[in-house]
């Protein structure tokens, strides 16, 4: 392939018999640009300002351009082939000259073309020089798209013991390794961090996850831990939150290594001290991780390259209408662990199990019922949303009250309110009747034991009101979409078992979501504002690792698949 | 919207975010205006739209809900008056103001009415004010009558009622009209140095006196006077009179209640000068974590540090709780401007505004038969 092409101008040797137009090299005024950041000064302290960068400016690439002809008519025919370029969007693929960097396009906004008149040079050679001015986007992007695809469940669930800890047999690791409780521990030696590997032959074409519970001896922590699968690493899909006791960390990992036969499973918290690092439990499941049941699921994804980027992201079942569709992407920098969903935390009992609704069990409403949440999640501004359904058509008084608990002691201000909330149905609906709750309600300590209260009511109705799931979400860390396309049978134009959430891109610049039923978008159309598309939001890809929620009241184990340019400064890396 | 904000504009059903490219919304939201109780919550919602030349959006029409919406949220609503087109700027008032826009009848619209829930169910009845009215507002007459023609509008009954109540009126941003009182603690915290706040002696009057005909007494004119002791032997005596006498005939009692209000409420006070510009790393919830600047509305209490200084002369404390009158603020930005309630009016721009809705309000009420 080319090394610089224009829009449809190939820079290297173009142009059929009676012209050529070659693009210059650095020296003759050829040169990339680089992202201008947009800095605007937050504060002035008392040691200087503190600036952060709010965007980036458009980026101005030029190109020297030389065009030879065999007079002066094909110079003139070549330099209308260049402007036919010139001044619409259009792209610039740069590719290393050795050929081993991937190609990168830079996505050219407008442009505009300076020439300027050697007749000497023109009447003695046959050539003329111009600048191509190109104003692109800040990064540059690759040149084909990245696709994540969905975590794939299985038809049966099946989840099965790999390793249980409860013996040494198998496991190897870079010190002692002891069976002791239930957990296989190793004491490194020499570190620079523990590792364990665990050699066993293991099919995985059914059950391609590996949930693998481990345990940390403080103050070690789980910062950088790795799997690796026959020697090749294998990207993390989800964590658990990090809990702890007196004397260990403990945490959940889940990594999706593929349908094949598995040899050796190894861990790696390299760099972290030399405390023990154990291990609990190994098993293998075609589930992909979820809170409670398939319809709430929970993964991470890897976001490709170094830049922020627009991407796509699609929730599909290949057979139900997916009903009211949650998506809640964010990015826990603090790797608190933190989930928005509030079921897992109830305390106040009485729970009804219930496997058609996304927590897996109800609770009813009407008496004060409690949840003790971790209080480390990220600072900021939440909402809260109830999943609820009434038993008949009524109005009711939804009460809240958050505090801070540590120990026995309660801390810090109450946040309390009540709000009138309408049932117009006795479906199930999603409402909710908080403003801007201010999360933590005080400044807490790093690793804080603390755990966060959440009481709710709803009071003088008339009948029963019972809760499936509730949710608390970060919108300054996060970003919600919020749809409802229906719990009938999925029909062209009617409800919906597939959807689009799109970022906005150059050519669209405002987010885009498509509900249909086929897979190619073929049926696909703009969800209807109010009737289905109940809160639209811009989703953050930045690269590196994104955390995905998806719930989907009305479809099991639906898939969330994600695609887009991996960005960067300057240059795409393989 | 700024990429860092992740709340939208919903306008007569349409995000318009997926319509056109739009502007960051500024806000602006009052507790009790120029010393009057209301109206109260979202008072104008202003933003720019950029559609090419010529271009028209069914949404963008006068009358249309408009909502700030986040994850789910309704933070502010009003109601829009007609686009500018040719600017694409937007602005839509709050829905607590309408009630400026619509005459205060009883439910036969034979009469004009005294009593509030009447005149705004009446209201919500006859026209489409995106609001409801679940909580009771005052269910008894002002006025002499029920039926009481002297005052004309519903901004004109609930502003009667309130003052006599001691509240203040509104709408919430999901559209429940509402009279509540100040709150009594501090939901805000403000940095030590940010706030330079005077106290100001605009207005002040330790004695209200009210003057009005007692039904008790057969329409005899009477006179009721209330004086806040304490104010009066630290800054002196003053007098305030109120004439209720286009009220008609009403009880002493009810003459009481409105002397004691407006005295506890704004006469008898030293009112501060001075609005304060805050930028968001200085406001802190009253807990101490950082606030979102979209979530601090007029009607909440900030508690200014001021160490020494005239206040501690009154209250011993070295901190201010002030209720925040009225805040300007534009979402994406990092400062929010926030006023106390009932600030005395310094710098010019607020002396003309405040004189323009005055005049406005005067006009109003003396409209000659058949003059527009």
């Amino acid at each position: 392939m080319t090394y610089l092409k224009f829009g449809a101008v190939d820079l290297v040797a173009s142009g059929p018999g009676d012209f050529l137009v070659e693009g210059l090299s650095a020296r003759s005024g050829t040169e990339w640009g680089s992202p201008q950041p947009i800095e605007t000064t937050l504060a002035n302290l008392r040691l200087g300002p503190l600036v952060v960068i709010d965007g980036y400016e458009a980026r101005v690439a030029f190109v020297a351009v030389r065009v030879c002809g065999v007079n002066s008519g094909a110079l003139a025919t070549a330099e209308a082939v260049l402007w036919r370029e010139i001044g619409k969007p259009n792209t610039l693929t740069w590719q290393p000259v050795d050929g081993k960097g991937p190609a990168s396009v830079f996505e050219v906004m407008t442009s505009s073309m300076q020439g300027k008149l050697d007749d000497f040079t023109e009447t003695k050679y046959g050539e003329r020089t111009y600048v191509l001015r190109l104003v692109c986007r800040p990064f540059v992007r690759a040149v084909d798209k990245t696709i994540i695809p969905a975590l794939v469940s299985g038809a049966a669930p099946t989840t099965e013991v790999v390793a249980d800890g409860s013996t040494t047999t198998g496991w190897t690791g870079n010190g002692t390794v002891t069976a002791s409780g239930g957990y296989v521990t190793v004491s490194p030696n020499p570190g620079p961090g523990p590792q364990l590997t665990y050699t066993a032959a293991v099919d995985l074409t059914a059950t391609r996850y590996l949930r693998i519970k481990v345990r940390r001896e403080k103050p070690g922590t789980f910062a950088g831990i790795e799997f690796y699968v026959d020697g090749g690493y294998v990207p993390i899909v989800a964590a658990s939150p990090r809990t702890k006791d007196a004397s260990y960390f403990y945490r959940t990992y889940t990594i999706d290594a593929g349908p094949q036969t598995m040899s050796t499973l190894r861990i790696d918290c390299f760099g972290t001290g030399l405390e023990d690092l154990s291990v609990d439990s190994v098993e293998r499941t075609n589930l992909p991780p979820g809170l409670g049941t398939g319809r709430q699921l929970v993964r991470t994804i890897d976001v490709p390259g170094s830049a922020p980027t627009e991407g796509s992201l699609q929730i599909t079942h290949d057979t139900s209408a997916l009903g009211t569709v949650l998506a809640y992407t964010w990015r826990d920098d603090a790797d608190t662990g933190w989930t928005p969903p509030l079921m897992p935390w109830l305390t106040s009992g009485g729970a009804t199990p219930d496997t058609a609704r996304v927590s897996g069990q109800t609770v009813n409403v009407t008496g004060a019922t409690t949840f003790q949440v971790p209080a480390a999640m990220p600072n900021g501004s939440f909402v809260l949303l109830a999943l609820m359904k009434s038993d008949s058509v009524q109005d009711v008084r939804f009460e809240y009250e958050l505090r801070t608990k540590i120990g026995a002691n309660y801390v810090g201000p109450t946040i309390s309110g009540e709000v009138p909330v309408s049932f117009n149905s006795t479906s199930w609906v999603v409402k909710s009747p908080t403003g801007l709750l201010h999360l933590p309600t005080l400044p807490l300590g790093p690793d804080t034991d603390a755990t966060l209260e959440v009481t709710i009511q709803c009071v003088l109705g008339i009948d029963l009101v019972t809760l499936d799931e509730a949710w608390l979400f970060n919108t300054d860390i996060g970003q919600l979409s919020w749809l409802a396309v229906g719990s009938g049978t999925p029909a062209a134009g009617g409800d919906a078992n597939r959807v689009w959430i799109n970022s906005r891109t150059l050519d669209r610049p405002r987010p885009e979501y498509l509900v249909g039923t086929a897979a190619d978008g073929s049926d696909a159309y703009g969800a209807l504002a109010n009737a289905q598309l109940m809160f639209p939001t811009e989703h953050v890809w930045e690269a590196g690792t994104v955390n995905v929620l998806t719930v989907t009241s009305n479809a099991e184990y639906a898939e969330a698949a994600f695609d887009c340019y991996s960005r960067a400064p300057f240059h795409v890396a393989p | 919207m700024s990429h860092r904000d992740a709340t939208q504009l919903r306008v007569g059903g349409y995000w318009l975010a997926l319509e056109m490219p739009c502007s960051p919304p500024t806000v602006v939201t009052t507790w009790s205006v120029d010393g009057d109780p209301g109206p109260s919550g979202t008072f104008e919602i202003s933003w720019e739209i950029d559609l090419p030349q010529g271009a028209r959006h069914p949404a963008l029409r006068r009358g249309a809900l408009v909502e700030i919406v986040d994850a789910g949220v309704v933070l502010e609503s009003g109601v829009l008056l007609r686009p500018t087109w040719r600017t694409g700027s937007m602005t839509a008032i709050g829905l607590a103001r309408q009630a400026a826009g619509f005459a205060a009848q009883n439910a036969s619209g034979a009469h004009g009415t005294s009593i509030a829930n009447t005149a705004v169910d009446a209201m919500i009845d006859r026209a489409t004010t995106h609001t409801t009215r679940p909580d009771g507002l005052r269910g008894t007459k002002i006025a002499e009558s029920d039926d009481i023609d002297s005052l004309p509008y519903v901004a004109d009954v609930l502003d009667a009622a309130a003052r006599v109540e001691g509240k203040r009126w509104g709408v919430t941003p999901d559209g429940r009209w509402f009279f509540a009182d100040d709150p009594t603690t501090p939901t805000w915290l403000l940095a030590p140095g940010v706030a330079e706040i005077e106290p100001a002696g605009d207005d002040y009057s330790p004695t209200v006196k009210v003057r009005y005909k007692s039904s008790d007494s057969a329409g005899a004119l009477q006179i009721y006077t209330t004086t806040d002791a304490d104010a009066e032997r630290f800054f002196g005596p003053g007098e305030q009179v109120i004439d209720a006498r286009d009220l008609g005939q009403i009880s002493d009692a009810q003459a009481q209640q409105l002397g004691d209000s407006v005295r506890r409420k704004s006469a008898a006070r030293l009112r501060l000068a001075g609005s304060i510009d805050v930028a968001a790393e200085q406001l802190t919830t009253i807990g101490g974590t950082p606030a979102a600047l979209r979530a601090v509305r007029a009607g909440h209490m900030l508690r200014i540090p001021v160490g020494f200084s005239d206040f501690s002369d009154l209250t011993g404390s070295v901190w201010l709780d002030v209720v925040i009158g009225r805040t300007e603020h534009t979402y994406g930005a990092t400062v929010i401007r926030l006023d106390p309630i009932d600030m005395a009016p310094r710098s010019p721009m607020q002396i003309a505004e405040r004189l323009m809705r005055r005049i406005g309000k005067l006009k109003k009420r003396e409209k000659k038969l058949l003059e527009k």
